[in-house]
């Protein structure tokens, strides 16, 4: 069963439980989406439970380019509140985490996706960029890490703690000075 | 500090236990994670967790339910 582009891209104009029914069986045959008609539900969908499952529908699928599409997204100040399911997405492609996707998520998102976005900075798949935007980067959590959210700043201390030898930066204890 | 085969690091600080909701050192997490993201999320009405006692809840309701599996 195909479905239409504008069946989705016109609001109400199909139901969102149905949509997310149809990636969450994404594996049957036929499928109700293509691999592409999902990234573009991906791309411009304003919910993030239809965004969820679109990502997790391409990490089922392996689809080519959705790690880099899941970054993009990850950068986004208005995606980090509910982003845990697309870092999980990407972490099931393999992908990796921009520096500035880092700082945003622990700024911005929630406990969960905290908690997945270090896990990149973790597992060493954090990509570093250059060094101006490493050192931007590690301003940026040095005052996240003073900041007056306690779980932002917790976040940014334990990213802190794990970026000394890949951006130039000494160790948290210094910046306090 | 060990790897796990899932990539993520077993010890560190205490405090990076606790951020990983204090789950991530029982034997099931990534079954609870992966169980968590394709189903429980959705079925608790599609948001993120928020602290570490809601991810704690969650985590406990599904011990209790059964440990439901999602294949890889």
């Amino acid at each position: 069963m195909a479905v239409a582009l504008q069946d989705w891209e016109s609001p109400g104009s199909v139901d969102e439980e149905q949509m997310i029914a149809w990636l969450r069986d994404v594996g049957s045959l036929p499928p109700a989406l293509t691999a592409a008609e999902i990234a573009r539900l991906l791309d411009r969908t304003g919910s993030h439970r239809l965004r969820n499952a679109a990502a997790l529908a391409l990490a089922e699928l392996k689809a080519a380019g959705a790690a880099e599409r899941i970054g993009v997204l990850l950068r986004r100040a208005d995606v980090a509140p509910q982003s845990g399911s697309l870092l999980f997405a990407l972490d099931e492609l393999g992908g990796t985490l921009s520096l500035e996707g880092l700082v945003n998520i622990l700024r911005n998102g929630s406990f969960e996706a905290r908690s997945e976005a270090l896990h990149f900075l973790d597992a060493d798949r954090v990509s570093m960029a250059d060094p101006e935007s490493r050192r931007v980067a590690s301003a940026e959590l040095t005052a996240l890490a003073a900041g007056p959210d306690p779980d932002a700043a917790a976040a940014a201390q334990d990213a802190l703690a794990m970026l000394p030898d890949r951006t130039g930066h000494s160790g948290p204890e210094q910046h306090q000075a | 500090m060990s790897k796990e085969p899932s990539g993520r690091f077993r010890g560190g600080s205490q405090t990076r236990r606790d951020r990983w909701f204090g789950l991530d050192q029982q034997p099931d997490f990534e079954a609870f994670r992966r169980w968590w993201h394709r189903v429980g999320k959705e079925e608790s009405g599609g948001r993120d967790l928020e602290s570490r006692e809601q991810a704690l809840a969650e985590y406990e309701a599904w011990i209790k339910s059964g440990r439901n599996r999602v294949r890889s």
